[in-house]
Formats: structure tokens, sequence, C-alpha cells
């Protein structure tokens, strides 16, 4: 039961958090926003590290700074940006929808890149997210 | 409801014509998620614990996010302290959900976990109908589309 809630509450904190920064966008804009919830997020982890697994930062490898380095510019400079530009274009309501498409990518750069196979499974969810998509952009405004 | 600081230009916004860059921003977004999910997955298994592992990418991120937006800080519009307020909880609440993903995903097995997590853009919707009350129309249709992206990506999930 307890992953169950943990995942919930992952959910609900990113629910909150995108409404939250969809309020922020009122006053401030889009790129000044994106990095003062960056530096709020690395304080919020530095804390965390330094206090559950501070031994764990001298054992970082020159492989693990690059590797997570280029999943940070992925996820953050572009990923958290981009997100914030699309909430300040759209609104919370049509964005979040789209940017619950991330694993329609991830399946396609899998499939095209690293050779996994396409099953009837993938397809229907590819077609379900493809159909979601499609009804949350073409909704009246 | 408050002008956009000079940095933000006003667009069709929420309630404004449909913005065919704001769809194509949040498109770019999720194929950066994405890719980053897919060298997450094959590349980063055993590198560095999940929770390092994140401090090293939002350092990273935000080091580099830095050099383009510093300069922003100098035209700060009247109200911009109440709005860097919620973009901080913002990004605390943002790294607290990677957290406890994290620790759920420690704890139990990802086809149960993954599907889970998945379902943030219905609590967006429900949240955004009561704080963002007057600010940003929830229509059923966005929450039919939300509920069917979440669909989409359970079915991957657990299925794959």
């Amino acid at each position: 039961m307890l992953p169950v809630i943990l995942a919930v509450a992952a959910a609900m904190s990113w629910g909150f958090s995108a409404v939250l920064v969809r309020m922020g966008l009122r006053h401030v804009g889009t790129r000044p926003g994106t990095l003062i919830s960056l530096a709020a997020g690395l304080v919020f982890t530095a804390a965390l590290v330094l206090v559950f697994e501070p031994g764990h930062l001298s054992e970082v490898t020159p492989q693990a700074l690059l590797l997570f380095g280029i999943i940070g510019i992925l996820n953050f400079p572009v990923g958290r940006f981009c997100n914030y530009m699309a909430m300040n274009r759209l609104g919370v309501g049509r964005s979040t929808p789209l940017l619950g498409s991330a694993p329609l990518f991830a399946v396609l750069i899998a499939v095209l890149f690293t050779g996994e196979s396409l099953h009837v499974s993938t397809a229907v969810g590819v077609g379900l997210i493809l159909g979601g998509l499609y009804v949350t952009v073409t909704a009246p405004r | 409801m408050t002008a956009p600081t000079p940095s933000t230009p006003p667009t069709g916004g929420p309630q404004g014509p449909l913005s065919i860059s704001g769809i194509l921003f949040a498109l770019a977004a999720a194929s950066a998620y994405g890719t980053a999910q897919v060298i997450t997955r094959q590349a980063v298994g055993g590198l560095a614990s999940p929770l390092v592992g994140t401090l090293i990418a939002i350092f990273w991120g935000t080091v580099g996010f830095a050099l383009l937006a510093a300069r922003d800080f100098r035209t700060r519009g009247p109200q911009f302290m109440h709005g860097a307020r919620f973009f901080a909880l913002g990004g605390l609440f943002s790294a607290m959900g990677v957290v406890l993903l994290f620790q759920a995903l420690s704890r139990g097995v990802v086809v149960i976990v993954s599907p889970i997590a998945a379902t943030n853009s219905l609590f967006t919707m429900f949240f955004a109908a009561f704080m963002l009350r007057g600010v940003e129309r929830i229509t059923p249709r966005v929450v039919l589309g939300a509920a069917l992206v979440v669909a989409g990506v359970v079915v991957l999930s657990v299925f794959k």
C-alpha cells in the first residue's frame, strides 16, 4: 500500500506544482520563473542528499556527471522552459495533457533508435494518447 | 489580473485564440522529457543513486539555464516577488514529486507505480478548477483529453 500512497503523493505534487507555476506566470516572466523554480528544486534536492546520502557524492564518476548532465539539460532548460512557455500560452488545462504525451516520444525514440519492438498494446497506448491530444487541441475555448 | 512583466510578451493566453506556438512548446517539452526517459532507462542504471542523479541533473540544468536567464532579473515588475514565491513553491513541489516517485519505485513495482504517477495531469485539472477559478476554464472536454492521455500512458506502462 505504501508505494501506491507515495505514487499518488508524487502525482499530486506535480499537479499542485503546475497550478502554482500558472499562478506565478501572472506576475513573473517565463525565463526568470523557470530559473527560480530550478533553484528552489536544486536547494531542496541538495538538502535531501546532504541529510540522507552525503557519502554518495564522493562516489560520483565523470561518466555519471556527463550522462546526468545531458539528462539535466534535456529535462530543465529545454523541457521545463518549454513546459512553462506552453503553460503561459495555452493555460495549464490545455498544456498539461500535451505534456503528458512524453511517453509517446519515449516509445517512438526507443522503437526507432534502440530496437525495441512494437506490440499491439503499444499501438493501443499510442492511439489513446493521440486521441487525447486531438480532443485537447480541438476543445472549444 | 496583473499585467505580465516585460519579459513575458502578451500572447493569446489561456482564453485567447489557440496558440500554435504554445502547442509546439508543449510538444517540444514532451519530446525532451521523453528523450530523457529513454537515456535514463538505457544508460544510467547503477551510475549513481536516483537522488544523487537528480541532484546532478538539476544542478547542470540550473547552471545552464542561469546563463540564459540571469539578465532577465534586471527588468522586474512590481509583482515580481509575489510571483517568484509561486515559482519557488512550484519548483519545490516538482522536486518533491521526483523524490516521492523514487521512493515509490524503490518499494513497489514499476507497473503499479508508473501508471499512478501518470495521473498527475488529472490532479492538475482538479487543483486548477479550484485555485484558478476566474483565471482559466477547465472544461469537460479538456478533462476528457487528459484522461485519454493518462489511459494511453497506463496501457504503455502496464503492457510493455
